[in-house]
């Protein structure tokens, strides 16, 4: 095919793609991908794409288009990254890539993506304050009136998103600047994000009195958006100035670690070292981040624990499982709670469909694969599932909604903070 | 590549109006990403794509193919490595990763029916919590389809035991090249009269597609202890496993690698396989326990006399499981010494094992090319992978050179083309070393009646006969087309 337009060759440095020669085209990487599971095409698997990433850099690809449209549908789970004998570092490509190609976006779109990311997520306010309107629509009972006018179909592409809507429960966000319990096995900083602390800030309540039971002394230091979304959205400039604010603020308060509970914020998190790769404190950020449920498997739960009789079954959160590596912790942890009784999950570590706002931009696809998860969470016919994401947790929770099944939904951190409850 | 596509604007609707616009593929750029399975030497792009859902999908777009003469092609999970779902004279992918559903399994009567696109790991998942397993399991295990495996009639790990598929597939459905949907064999296997699922199997889709299967379930055994032996010389360990094969034992799987291999899968899967080592034996025995103290009793003596370097015995299930894992995806794991490589599969009697691979050595030695072992020890089944780099054409040379010399040492010894791989279009020009042209006539009009008007998988396994005095065309054509260097 004639090469008009090359959009990866010219840019960057000259090897910034090397990394592809290590896919040897195998393709053990295709069960774990959900997207080629659901549509069956090469193109959307993981192999497809790297080997439509290599056409593009030797200039085989006409359009940036071609390639972009493939790397638009994938999720970012890195199922194949885990799935990969041959050690490809998809992530890498797939976000050298991403940032590559956002110059072809459409402008518009682009714009707002990027006014989104800069102006609205990084300001708590606001999502909060958008989180207190929508739970009025919700507890007034508009949604149910619009939902049994059958208004959401009447939106067309809108009304499939209307089913991603959070559910706003009671309470309040927590405010940043406090201090819990003492330092008896060291100090955290918690890290609140912003959807975990909009629409779940009871997790955030459990976190704080698991680890002060274990002895932690919790702090709540001024913080900003990870930029996890502008990252993967490949908007680089974006997600370094968020890293650095981070970077100031929260080594400022001098924690042993900086502890997070929400797995897609984490992952970004520990890759500070490479978003910031000129700072030399970015290494040191990065090593002090750890998953709330990874810090607590360092060693054994602080006893007393009240019995808990739910029975649960554990969603390991893609980017726990896959980016973090973070795949034996919670289980162990979750095993030292007494009376609990916790069902394996088929393919736990399969993607819900979530993906940051995936299931907005794609909300069929998403669907379907959160159909295929859905089937295995109701066949351990546990009362819980848990999931250490509050993507995960508003996905799984769409897709009960959905169901016919009762099922709650909580994060791991919300079923040991009930082992602790009379303390 | 093809000839020029016969894909008109209406035959494309024609497609969608059965299987949906989505599930009609026919981008540049997914057709590019069509252009290999797991053999990146050998490249070719359908002219479409379709992804049917079911087996009614699948004969309809057969029956399309039929009466307007277009060439089809079935894909499962694209992990071939003999160019099997090559569309060298162009034609359609009928790919079956959407038809991936285990319909049924009967623990009574240990069976299973299955969508043929179903993966191989999936269905040994399933089955487990049964206590029963599907035997037949490729390296390749984590990926591949049922239907490849039928295809390819594969084989695995533990097939020096269990059998290759064909002793595992009671029953298929399958479409014929003209669109019918027939059923071969059943739940009990074949009845009297012609085995038609025994000649379907191993037919590499020249016959029509199967999109479902019945496959025998084989109860787990109650015990399993895998040893892993490591020597100083390749020789050591080929000698051996002859020597525990000639007596009688019955090992589940007995599997070779070699030094490059061993560091390799090192890398990947922190195995801790010993580095100094020239070759490793993984050895393993299972059945009711007493069988397998029985049988670790005569092993011992047989190891204590082939110069064992180090050996070590699988401490739990988590290290079996892993050091299963390792071998697995050992030829995965070359990416990380070259990005690609090509693969042999040859057969030969275990006697001349140590004959054959001192002449692979001697060969890699040659053509200044690496050579990484990993094989079905037990069943002679070499799996010699000359690793490469496809952006260096003179490396690929060689490496075809070496390739076609392994094949010929082989065959040699009275060995075979393919043991697991199949011929596909890659060793279709070596089939007359080992049949006679009247043989090859008998296939080939054997083919003629599934498939009278050649479209099923056409150029696969069956040789063009050369005219007097015309070169032997060799696997290289193929290859060296897709690097753009014709000879």
């Amino acid at each position: 095919m004639e090469s008009h337009n090359p959009p990866l060759q010219s840019l960057g440095q000259p090897n910034a793609f090397d990394a592809l020669s290590a896919c040897i085209h195998c393709g053990m990487c295709l069960p774990a991908c959900p997207t080629y599971r659901v549509t069956g095409s090469e193109a959307e698997s993981p192999r497809g794409r790297l080997y439509l990433m290599r056409a593009s850099v030797e200039g085989q690809l006409a359009e940036p288009k071609q390639l972009m449209d493939h790397l638009d549908l994938c999720l970012g789970c890195l199922g194949c990254q885990t799935a990969c004998p041959s050690g490809v570092n998809y992530e890498a490509l797939l976000m050298q890539s991403r940032q590559k190609l956002v110059q072809y976006q459409n402008p518009v779109k682009r714009w707002i993506r990027r006014l989104l990311l800069k102006q609205v997520l990084p300001r708590p306010f606001i999502l909060n304050g958008f989180a207190k309107v929508l739970r009025l629509y919700q507890i007034s009972g508009l949604q149910r009136l619009v939902r049994n006018l059958q208004l959401p179909k009447l939106l067309g592409p809108l009304g499939k998103q209307e089913r991603f809507m959070p559910q706003i429960p009671e309470g309040k966000p927590i405010s940043l600047g406090q201090v819990f319990g003492v330092n008896q096995r060291g100090r955290v900083a918690l890290f609140t994000g912003c959807i975990m602390n909009a629409v779940y800030h009871r997790v955030h309540q459990a976190t704080i009195a698991v680890l002060v039971a274990n002895g932690y002394e919790v702090v709540i230091p001024e913080q900003t958006c990870c930029g996890a979304l502008a990252h993967h959205s490949g908007e680089r400039d974006i997600v370094e100035s968020l890293a650095k604010q981070n970077l100031d603020k929260l080594l400022a308060a001098n924690p042993d670690w900086i502890v997070v509970n929400a797995a897609g914020c984490g992952s970004t998190l520990k890759e500070y070292d490479h978003i910031l790769e000129a700072l030399p404190e970015g290494r040191v950020f990065s090593e002090k981040v750890i998953d709330v449920m990874a810090l607590l498997a360092k060693r054994p739960l602080a006893e007393p624990l009240d019995p808990v009789s739910d029975r649960v079954t554990y969603h390991a959160a893609c980017h726990l499982h896959h980016a973090q590596r973070v795949q034996q912790e919670p289980y162990e942890v979750l095993k030292q709670i007494p009376g609990l009784t916790l069902i394996p999950l088929t393919e736990a570590e399969m993607c819900c469909g979530s993906a940051g706002v995936y299931n907005l931009a794609h909300p069929d696809l998403s669907l379907a694969i959160l159909q295929e998860k859905m089937g295995h969470v109701e066949k351990t016919q546990a009362d819980i599932v848990l999931a250490a994401n509050p993507g995960c947790m508003l996905q799984l929770e769409t897709g009960i909604a959905q169901s016919s099944i009762a099922m709650d939904v909580m994060h791991p951190i919300e079923i040991l903070a009930k082992a602790y409850r009379d303390q | 590549m093809g000839s020029m596509s016969k894909i008109t604007p209406t035959l494309k609707r024609l497609f969608q109006r059965i299987v949906g616009h989505a599930f009609v593929l026919d981008a540049p750029e997914v057709l590019k990403a069509y252009e290999c399975d797991a053999c990146v030497l050998m490249k070719a792009q359908p002219d479409l794509v379709v992804l049917p859902a079911n087996t009614q999908e699948v004969a309809q777009v057969v029956k399309i193919c039929h009466e307007f003469e277009i060439p089809f092609i079935a894909r499962g999970s694209g992990t071939g490595l003999s160019g099997g779902t090559l569309p060298v004279s162009g034609g359609i992918f009928i790919g079956l990763s959407r038809m991936n559903h285990i319909l049924e399994i009967d623990p009574e009567n240990r069976i299973a029916r299955v969508e043929t696109g179903v993966i191989n790991a999936w269905l040994n998942r399933d089955t487990r919590p049964f206590k029963l397993f599907y035997a037949p399991d490729p390296s390749s295990q984590a990926a591949c389809s049922i239907g490849g495996n039928i295809a390819e009639n594969a084989g695995g790990i533990h097939c020096v035991k269990y059998g290759v598929t064909t002793d595992h597939i009671l029953g298929l459905e399958v479409v014929t090249p003209e669109g019918d949907i027939v059923s071969l064999g059943g739940p009990h296997g074949h009845y009297r009269g012609i085995n038609w699922v025994g000649l379907f199997v191993g037919s590499e889709g020249t016959f029509g597609i199967a999109t479902q299967a019945i496959v025998r379930l084989t109860p787990l055994p109650q015990t399993i202890k895998v040893f892993l032996a490591s020597f100083s010389k390749l020789q050591h360990a080929a000698a051996l496993v002859a020597d525990i094969m000639a007596s009688g034992l019955r090992p589940s799987a007995l599997e070779m690698m070699d030094d490059v291999t061993i560091k390799a899968v090192n890398e990947a899967f922190s195995t801790g396989f010993p580095q100094d080592a020239e070759a490793v034996l993984l050895i393993e025995l299972d059945g009711h326990t007493d069988e397998v103290a029985m049988a670790e009793q005569q092993l011992m003596p047989l190891l204590s006399q082939h110069q064992v370097q180090q050996l070590r015995q699988a401490e739990d299930e988590a290290e079996r499981l892993t050091l299963w894992k390792a071998r697995k995806g050992a030829v995965a794991a070359y990416g990380r010494i070259l990005p690609a490589f090509y693969l042999h599969d040859c057969v030969i009697p275990r006697s001349e094992l140590v004959h054959v691979l001192t002449q692979i050595q001697a060969i890699g030695k040659a053509h200044e090319v690496v050579i990484a072992n990993v094989f079905h020890a037990g069943d002679g089944n070499l799996h010699p992978n000359i690793l490469l780099d496809p952006d260096d054409p003179a490396m690929v040379k060689r490496v075809l050179a070496a390739g076609e010399e392994i094949l010929k040492a082989c065959l040699d010894v009275g060995g075979v083309l393919s043991g697991e791989h199949g011929i596909g279009i890659e060793k279709s020009e070596f089939m007359d070393l080992v049949f006679t042209w009247d043989e090859i006539d008998v296939m080939r009009r054997l083919k003629q009646v599934f498939d009278p008007k050649g479209i099923a998988n056409p150029d696969k396994i069956l040789p063009v006969k050369s005219g007097c005095g015309e070169v032997r065309k060799g696997l290289a054509p193929h290859m060296l087309q897709a690097q753009g260097t014709w000879i």
